[in-house]
């Protein structure tokens, strides 16, 4: 009986201006990162000078940079806490597509990870060839025919480069 | 350069010997410079060596060659993969890889070819007979005048790049502080590199090119959806009659900023690309609206980067001033051919000059006639479907970024912005100008630097500088019109 008179129950007023708080800022969001773009880049100009004498110092253009990056970032968030409308970005659409790949972002940043760890010693070739096995999973190849194949193919494709077009100081294959 | 000086500079190419170095030219800048990464810069200092053993005039034939080739391979990867092999072609890929999503990429890189094609030829006409005049014009130009050009495109940047306009401005400060990150070129000291050795030449613009175009979007064209498994390719593969009337007068716009900004000792390709798109946006479009796949988005900036390319053998020739790193690679060509380039340089060799303006032509010539037909055949890249197109575009870009300065460094540097590029795409931001920013950025600060130097601290010097001050007028009031039109279009769109 309880439960059902508490279903009836309208919302809480007070979770609407929170709920309103929690959307302006997630629309304020992209203007506030810009903002702290900006903070980064004004602490690491501070440690330049500005000026030295009447002379243009190495400081000051990466300062004037980070006032205005700072003073962007805020315009801009402040204009969208007081437009109402969503903004549609990137993570709004994950999942629109029918192919879309939610792993993608992981495994190609994952793809690029292994070919720089690996490289000093296994090589340009076998590298390669790691980061594409990656990067093909991450793109959604499921058929492990397909896979071997795409590989196997830019493999060679990057042997080729490497022996055809690199200079011999490439290092191409395993370090033995 | 009269008739006769063209005739013997005609001569001189069109032997069996020059036009067959031409013609290999041609095809390995475009078989390298197709590599995502591998600007038309490194392709030259790639293939530099080949040259070595080559008379002085065969030597500078192939080379320029090269060049076209290399720029041609760079346009075709910026429409085909949205990956810019140098930076005028993330201008390019705006509108093209538009034009590649919607089957059209054969018209696009065949648009790009006959327009770069147009401007070439008219700017080899227009160096061969103008060079020494415009080179006495170009040095008025004083540095304030060109802190004004510059700060006029990063500010056409901001308004050209998709996206609102606030952010993109934010991005391009943004890419112009990562710009000055390395030595400081007037003190000598390390400035922002985090105490890393490997920071002190600066951040390359290929691993942020790579992290960005080649890692960053892929990602968000995977994790949306947002991009076709398989491309449909139109049947037609070159362009239709209404794609040459569509791109027709924007090429002579481009062809007009390219040859006028590539003058200039140290306006960019990519300002003049910039520019002409800029220009662009103030003139109807016949097919579709700039920034959707229009062909004015394609030929506008290829004509104006290869005539701004071209131009910049203005100074390089008559001042000894190479204007990009392009001219910097060909000035040391010439030098390891024993021949100076700068004053007197046309005077002392005016057989080795025509025979390069002469090579200008034939060589743009010899790339379309060799490329056209394969236009096709490239666009048919894009039938292979995307999830194995996306292995091939991130090994071509690791080896292109790992082997421009044979760097480990540049692949964590790609890492990071890869990393860096997908935040922003999350958040809903662009990341195109942020690139263009980095550009544009150190050459903004440089002659800041030199216009207070001359003007001991005082900055007025940029609202009575005619240059400047023409330059600052026009952002004040391109702004002015673009609040006005947003408010008049919100207003519009509340009733």
């Amino acid at each position: 009986m309880n439960r059902s008179i508490d279903q009836k129950r309208p919302e809480p007023v007070l979770l609407a201006p929170q709920r309103g708080m929690v959307s302006a800022l997630r629309r304020a969001l992209p203007g506030l990162a810009l903002c702290a773009i900006g903070v980064a880049m004004f602490m690491l100009a501070h440690g330049q000078s500005a000026w030295l004498g009447t002379n243009v110092g190495p400081g000051l253009m990466a300062q004037l940079l980070a006032k205005g990056v700072i003073a962007l970032g805020a315009l801009w968030a402040g204009w969208r806490v007081l437009r109402s409308d969503p903004v549609c970005n990137v993570g709004c659409a994950v999942g629109d597509g029918a192919e879309a790949q939610r792993w993608s972002g992981p495994a190609l940043l994952g793809a690029v990870l292994v070919f720089a760890l690996v490289l000093p010693t296994l090589g340009l070739v076998i590298s390669a060839a790691l980061a594409a096995g990656l990067a093909a999973s991450g793109a959604g190849e499921r058929n492990p025919r397909a896979l071997v194949l795409t590989v196997a193919g830019l493999t060679a494709l990057t042997a080729g480069i490497g022996l055809a077009v690199l200079p011999p100081t490439a290092p191409l294959w395993p370090q033995i | 350069m009269d008739l006769a000086a063209w005739a013997a500079g005609f001569a001189l190419v069109l032997t069996p010997e020059t036009l067959l170095l031409c013609v290999l030219g041609a095809l390995l800048g475009t078989l390298v410079g197709v590599l995502p990464g591998i600007g038309p810069a490194a392709t030259l200092a790639l293939l530099l060596p080949l040259t070595f053993a080559l008379e002085p005039a065969g030597a500078i034939i192939m080379l320029a060659a090269i060049y076209y080739g290399a720029q041609y391979g760079g346009s075709t990867t910026s429409i085909l993969l949205n990956v810019p092999g140098e930076c005028s072609g993330v201008v390019t890929a705006m509108d093209g890889h538009k034009m590649a999503l919607q089957g059209r990429a054969g018209p696009a890189i065949a648009v790009a070819a006959l327009s770069s094609l147009f401007a070439g030829l008219v700017t080899a006409v227009l160096i061969a007979t103008l060079a020494v005049p415009l080179s006495g014009m170009t040095t008025a130009i004083a540095p304030a005048g060109l802190v004004g050009l510059i700060a006029l495109g990063l500010f056409a940047a901001a308004v050209i790049s998709p996206g609102p306009v606030l952010p993109a401005l934010a991005l391009i400060l943004i890419g112009a502080g990562l710009g000055l990150v390395g030595t400081d070129l007037a003190g000598g000291q390390p400035r922002f590199t985090l105490g890393l050795p490997e920071l002190r030449d600066g951040i390359g613009f290929v691993p942020l090119v790579m992290g960005i175009f080649g890692l960053a979007e892929l990602i968000r064209a995977l994790e949306t959806g947002g991009r076709p498994e398989r491309i449909r390719l139109a049947r037609w593969p070159w362009p239709t009659r209404a794609d040459l009337r569509a791109g027709w007068l924007p090429t002579l716009r481009g062809t007009a900023v390219g040859s006028a900004l590539g003058v200039i000792p140290g306006a960019s390709t990519l300002l003049a690309a910039l520019a002409a798109r800029g220009l662009e946006s103030g003139f109807a479009t016949k097919d579709r609206p700039l920034g959707s796949g229009a062909v004015a988005g394609v030929a506008a900036p290829e004509a104006a980067n290869n005539a701004a390319a071209q131009a910049a053998l203005v100074p390089l020739l008559t001042l000894g001033l190479p204007g990009s790193p392009v001219m910097a690679v060909l000035a040391g060509a010439l030098m390891i051919h024993a021949i100076m380039p700068g004053p007197g340089f046309i005077a002392q060799n005016p057989d080795l000059f025509g025979a390069l303006m002469a090579s200008l032509i034939v060589g743009n010539i010899i790339l379309v006639v060799l490329n056209l037909p394969f236009a096709g055949v490239w666009a048919s890249l894009l039938r292979i479907p995307f999830r194995r197109l996306v292995p091939l575009i991130i090994v071509i870009s690791l080896i292109g970024v790992h082997s421009v300065q044979n760097s480990l460094f540049d692949v964590w540097l790609m890492l990071g912005f890869g990393v860096f590029g997908w935040v922003l795409l999350r958040l809903g931001l662009e990341p195109t100008p942020l690139v263009l920013g980095f550009i544009l950025g150190p050459a903004f600060e440089e002659y800041l630097r030199r216009t207070l130097l001359f003007s001991r601290g005082d900055p007025s010097v940029l609202l009575t500088d005619p240059v400047s001050s023409t330059s600052i007028a026009l952002i004040v009031g391109a702004s002015i019109w673009i609040i006005w039109q947003r408010t008049k279009n919100a207003a519009l769109a509340s009733r």
